[in-house]
């Protein structure tokens, strides 16, 4: 090879290199900055770049607060978001680029696989991780510097299912379908033995690969178990839209729950309104309903129009771990993420939800849990009807 | 008597199959001309669907009935999908025409790019589907949505088509001649690149009336693209690159696995399946069932 054939790459290799570092997350030293995991491409996007924006959002009105004072000293806050790609080669990447690259010290993750790329540096290295994960594996005592920003199956579950169980009180059967992967299985092992808890037989439990695009045989097969009630705990948006629409095509009556479904608008999109209607979900936010005001509302407002989905479980966490950070920070008067991580769990924060402490130690063995409401919401009509809403206990 | 569930699982499979062989025809064709895999297909055929959940409201919000806005709709997106991809062959593939490494790397970052691009200009929400033909037929007393027995014909009309302009036009001669030699067919005076940049067309033009006719059924985001793809790819390997009544057979072969394995042994291992009936149909024969040596 030529040494001008050869300069070319290299030139461009340097290019890039020092372009990353122009654009990438440095920022200014008085500023705090949260950095984010998030899925920002493929199907999962919606919800990372709705955390995304959230994230901003809390951002924009801390720092028109006045930012966040430590010690006499004055700083602003700032989110820094890189795609994960929802995968754990996507999380360790970006990890990698968020903590080593760009120096930042705190981290919200969302996806299974990409936190558990993400917690091995966090937890290794002293930083401090927000876990925006479906299952319970990344959660508790052998992860000090670990801590939950929103409800996950363990206190969604038990929510559901109580209500179902007074609502349909004949039903006795359940099929399940997961997606396959670290937050599928994961979120299955937490659910089925709550189903069973509960005196429900669970006839099956099935599981499907992400990408999955057709999902007629599926729908066959849950169909063919002729349970009261088919549980789909973790399917994106899309997928749950199409299994609900052959489903309808099939005729199949019974309880449908979207333990994830976190609007109803992005299921509809997929589904139509008719397949969809009646179904029950865990993670969509009542936003209309009385438990919230137009403050909150307009911020939903604000969010549909800027990226398409109201708020809900999920992007709401973008708001509420920035949240988190400054008050931990506030009550540590300390950027130390270990002094961080020894204040949060007796803060109270300004979630979105509104003043929220931490509990959970009865499932996590430490409290590392906000004690967010729990809504379950049931799609009628095309609009989310708020069902019930349950306090999280603290304990 | 053949029973329900045997019937449905027939219809399932052919409605499969008649979605991959929509994907898979353009995949071929441009294997088949240029020697390269267009992974950036999957995009034109996103842009496609995402545009037709754009127009078909506005033209039906501006008084155009529903069937007229879809076709309108329709012609309006596979003409503006055609003109990005004679931008992507004549400032990009042209220069890697046979070049499985640099068209890899070129259609590789295409797709990464307009992916890209599609988030930030449409969002990453699913796109509310268009109803153009709503409901559902029985089929020997098997419910099946009306849009699939749609797409179903639509694929049989659109490969019939391709396979008779393959087989009885000079166009279509002068492809296969492309396809099976291109220098002996330069030596009989056949233009190579301008052939290649009309058959890229064409193959766009597939992978964009796919996506038109898959708006209505299937989940439409930008990231829908590369959902089919791997399947779509898989059908072309299994059946031979570049032969397109190999492509017919592979997404066939695929969809018969998908709905048979999905509905026996459930929708995960089906997935596997089908990869461990791609390795055994390659390791028998490695250039796909109806691949030429």
């Amino acid at each position: 090879m030529s040494r001008q054939m050869m300069a070319k790459p290299l030139l461009g290799a340097a290019a890039l290199m020092v372009g990353g570092l122009l654009i990438g997350g440095a920022g200014p030293a008085d500023t705090i900055r949260l950095g984010l995991s998030l899925p920002l491409s493929g199907g999962g996007a919606i919800w990372g770049k709705g955390t995304a924006w959230m994230c901003d959002k809390a951002a924009a009105q801390i720092n028109k607060a006045g930012g966040v004072n430590v010690q006499g000293k004055v700083y602003k806050v700032a989110c820094v978001a890189y795609d994960n790609k929802y995968t754990a080669a996507g999380g360790a990447s970006v990890a990698h680029t968020l903590l080593d690259r760009d120096g930042i010290k705190y981290v919200l993750a969302m996806g299974t696989a990409p936190i558990l790329a993400t917690q091995s540096l966090t937890e290794r290295q002293g930083d401090l991780l927000f876990n925006l994960s479906w299952g319970k594996a990344t959660k508790g005592p052998k992860f000090p510097l670990t801590f939950d920003v929103f409800n996950s199956p363990a206190e969604i579950g038990p929510a559901i299912i109580k209500f179902i169980a007074k609502t349909y009180s004949s039903a006795k059967t359940v099929v399940m379908l997961n997606v396959d992967d670290a937050t599928g299985r994961e979120t299955e092992a937490i659910m089925r033995p709550m189903w069973k808890k509960a005196g429900y037989r669970v006839l099956a439990s099935m599981f499907y690969e992400r990408g999955t695009t057709e999902f007629q045989p599926t729908a066959l097969r849950l169909a063919s178990y002729k349970a009261d009630i088919i549980d789909l705990p973790t399917l994106p948006p899309p997928d749950a839209g199409k299994v609900l629409k052959d489903l309808q095509t099939l005729g199949v009556k019974g309880v449908k729950i979207l333990d994830d479904g976190t609007s109803a608008s992005a299921v509809e999109a997929t589904s139509g309104r008719s397949a969809l209607d009646g179904v029950y979900m865990g993670a969509a936010i009542p936003i209309d309903g009385p438990s919230f005001d137009a403050r909150q509302r307009a911020i939903s407002k604000e969010a549909k129009a800027a990226f398409g989905d109201p708020v809900n479980l999920v992007n709401i966490s973008g708001y509420d771990a920035m949240q988190e950070l400054v008050a931990g920070i506030e009550k540590a008067q300390s950027l130390n993420p270990h002094a961080i991580a020894k204040a949060l769990p007796t803060v109270h924060f300004k979630s979105f939800y509104g003043d929220v402490g931490f509990g959970g130690a009865a499932a996590y063995g430490v409290n590392i849990q906000p004690l967010l409401p729990v809504y379950v919401t049931q799609v009628v009509n095309g609009k989310l009807v708020d069902r019930a809403k349950v306090a999280v206990s603290g304990k | 008597m053949m029973s329900a569930t045997f019937v449905q699982l027939v219809i399932i499979s052919l409605e499969i199959g008649s979605v991959y062989v929509l994907f898979s025809l353009g995949l071929t064709l441009i294997f088949g001309i240029m020697k390269v895999v267009n992974f950036a297909h999957g995009q034109f055929f996103a842009v496609s669907a995402i545009l037709v959940t754009i127009l078909v409201p506005f033209l039906a919000a501006h008084g155009l009935p529903v069937l007229p806005a879809y076709f309108l709709a329709t012609a309006t997106t596979v003409a503006v999908t055609v003109m990005i991809g004679w931008g992507v062959y004549q400032f990009g593939l042209v220069r890697f025409l046979r070049d499985m490494e640099g068209a890899f790397i070129l259609t590789l970052g295409l797709a990464m790019l307009s992916d890209g691009l599609m988030l930030s200009i449409f969002g990453g929400a699913p796109r509310p589907e268009p109803v153009i033909v709503p409901g559902t037929v029985r089929i020997f007393a098997v419910a099946v949505l009306a849009q699939h027995v749609v797409v179903f014909g639509a694929a049989v009309c659109i490969t019939g088509a391709l396979y008779w302009s393959m087989t009885a036009t000079r166009l279509g001669k002068a492809l296969r001649a492309i396809a099976s030699d291109h220098e002996a067919a330069m030596l009989q005076g056949i233009p190579y690149r301008r052939l290649s940049r009309d058959g890229f067309l064409i193959a766009t033009a597939l992978a964009a009336i796919a996506g038109a006719l898959m708006a209505p059924i299937s989940e439409v985001t930008p990231a829908v693209g590369n959902d089919y793809l791997m399947n779509g790819f898989m059908a072309v390997v299994v059946g031979g690159l570049g032969s397109v009544p190999g492509a017919i057979l592979g997404a066939m072969f695929i969809a018969v696995i998908e709905a048979v394995g999905g509905y026996y042994v459930g929708p995960s291992a089906a997935t596997m399946a089908i990869f461990v009936m791609v390795i055994v149909v390659l390791l028998i024969r490695p250039r796909g069932l109806l691949g030429r040596a």
